[in-house]
């Protein structure tokens, strides 16, 4: 059984839903730190945390989490993403994505957009152009195997809290995803030769969904996947330093 | 009497489009069907009880042909109307585009303008009642356009075909090499050919949306066939990708408009079938979603409704319309093509 020391709180039930793999630590030391913000983390990890859940990755900046990065070193550390889902990749020929948030939340919103389409296209993606205007921006960007995609980024002022995501792989197997947080949907949709198909994401909460993989002990690239994700959407959103 | 129609063109788009979408029309008749030497009018052309050439001088020179289509190459569309206007026809449908260049689509329109000839172009997503509503919608809800999305995922035409014509036995059309796409010169000039005569489709209303094309900022080949191009009008930001698939899922021909109060959500029914009229769908800042009904009455159809209403004289032609859409369509092309070699 792992420990599990939250200091946010917000994974209570999960530990509650994982009875046989994880249970309550009473401080960092020699357990999973569950932190929000690269401050907590730090010294989560100063106290000798075995690895840690970041709560809230999409309001880190960059260079807060290239300095965790070096900082947590082998030490498993795993980005709670709500707005994404692990998925299999596949050669597409290209990918069209938009997402629209209030201003204040559209670069985290993006990197979520950045990461499905990482997800369904498996590997790394390259800046190609950029450009931008009052309604937002667009940029075309290439995969790992040279397959183009296309994505616009708009803010929207004086709506509801959250993002909305809209990703399309095209390929002979069509993927399409759909993230609205607002209206409370998360879906995937494959077409293929003479079907369509919802793909089931279960029910499991994504705070569960994290614990659960620290205790399969599965190699984690989190980090890596967060700072790359982040990395391109502040340069399409022109935020890049 | 019904109109008497005589189509340019018999390639395998006149079998699986225009003779099923004009049977089911009594207000027309196929009289008269001519090829460019391949002698397939023939044909078709015995199917539906109608005469049959080769080139288009017998076509335009027959009195029982009142409305020329043009669904020859795109190449010879310009002329094609020019003769038809010359030869004192009443109207005439041309298949998009109607010009590869901006003097001849100047030419041509003045032409028909002159001549008061009735004329349609095949953009059948512009006519698709879906689209109206959508329109209406937009104008309605108040909001600013910021983006629109066009994505044309397109399955083999013959999968569409099998649903609305029959081949002889090896009649089926043959599909597209994929072209040398590391050869700028090629790349450059098959995206244009997208541009012109797949994205077109929807450019009239991105056009209507988004008037001012103010710069290409990018456009690139997506292969086996297709191209993506993204591009800045009246400060709208658009991106548009066609692809042509050889196998797997049914197409997908999706336009989605962004406005700062909602999103809209167009999915256009597959090339060449009679399915009725896109979906609409509309989804509002706080995410309620708004489906509206779907009509039976599908792009093609609409087209020829539109023709007829100008024959009868309850619409009128509106020429400074489509020489607009035509000069936007070329600009594009033309820009989209610059990107593609600057790109390599």
């Amino acid at each position: 059984m792992i420990g599990v020391w939250d200091s946010t709180g917000l994974l209570t039930a999960a530990v509650a839903e994982l009875p046989l793999s994880v249970g309550v630590a009473d401080g960092p030391a020699e357990a999973m730190a569950v932190v929000d913000g690269a401050e907590a983390a730090h010294a989560a990890l100063a106290a000798g945390a075995l690895g840690l859940v970041l709560v809230a990755p999409d309001r880190m900046r960059e260079d807060e989490i290239t300095r965790l990065a070096a900082a947590s070193g082998t030490r498993p550390v795993i980005a709670l993403r709500r707005r994404l889902r692990a998925q299999r990749s596949a050669a597409t020929a290209a990918v069209l994505a938009e997402c629209s948030a209030p201003p204040a939340e559209l670069e985290s919103v993006l990197r979520d957009a950045v990461g499905w389409i990482r997800e369904l296209t498996g590997g790394a993606l390259a800046v190609d152009s950029v450009a931008t205007t009052d309604a937002g921006a667009i940029a075309l960007l290439t995969t790992h195997d040279g397959a183009p995609v296309t994505v616009l980024a708009r803010p929207l002022s004086g709506v509801p809290d959250g993002g909305v995501i809209r990703v399309i792989a095209l390929a002979a197997e069509r993927r399409d995803v759909e993230v609205d947080e607002p209206a409370g949907v998360l879906r995937v949709r494959v077409d293929r030769d003479g079907e369509s198909v919802a793909t089931a994401l279960g029910f499991e909460s994504p705070e569960r969904h994290a614990l659960r993989r620290i205790a399969t002990l599965e190699p984690v690239n989190d980090l890596a996947d967060l700072l790359h994700d982040t990395g391109i959407a502040a340069r399409i959103l022109g935020s890049a330093e | 009497m019904p109109y008497g129609v005589g189509i340019i063109g018999a390639g395998p788009g006149v079998s699986a489009l225009h003779l099923p979408t004009l049977a089911r029309f009594d207000a027309f008749q196929v009289v008269h069907i001519a090829d460019g030497g391949s002698g397939r009018a023939a044909t078709w052309a015995a199917r539906v009880g109608a005469r049959s050439s080769s080139g288009t001088a017998d076509l335009l020179a027959d009195p029982a042909v009142d409305v020329v289509v043009v669904a020859s190459p795109p190449d010879r569309h310009a002329g094609d109307v020019l003769a038809a206007v010359a030869a004192g026809k009443r109207a005439v449908l041309c298949e998009k585009p109607i010009a590869l260049t901006v003097a001849d689509a100047e030419q041509v329109i003045d032409a028909c303008r002159a001549a008061g000839t009735a004329l349609v172009i095949g953009t059948n997503h512009l006519f698709d009642p879906a689209w109206t509503r959508a329109k209406h919608h937009l104008i309605a809800g108040g909001g600013s356009i910021q983006s629109i999305s066009v994505t044309a995922a397109l399955a083999p035409n013959g999968r569409y075909h099998e649903a609305v014509t029959e081949y002889e036995p090896a009649g089926a059309p043959m599909g597209r090499p994929a072209p040398d796409w590391s050869d700028a010169g090629v790349a450059s000039a098959v995206v244009r050919q997208l541009v012109m005569g797949l994205l077109v489709h929807d450019l009239p209303i991105v056009r209507d949306l988004a008037p001012r094309l103010e710069r290409v900022v990018f456009a690139r080949p997506v292969p086996p066939i297709g191209c993506t191009v993204g591009f800045i009008a009246s400060g709208v930001l658009v991106q548009l990708t066609a692809v042509m698939l050889p196998a797997g899922a049914d197409s997908l021909w999706r336009m989605t408009i962004g406005t700062s109060v909602d999103r809209v959500e167009v999915d256009f029914p597959p090339p060449f079938v009679h399915a009725g009229s896109a979906t609409v769908r509309v989804r509002g800042a706080d995410g309620r979603e708004t489906r509206y009904a779907r009509s039976p009455i599908d792009g093609y159809l609409a087209e020829w409704q539109g023709l007829l209403a100008l024959l009868d004289g309850s619409e009128v032609a509106e020429y400074d319309e489509l020489l607009g859409d035509a000069l936007f369509a070329i600009g594009l092309a033309d820009a989209a093509g610059a990107a593609v070699i600057e790109a390599m």
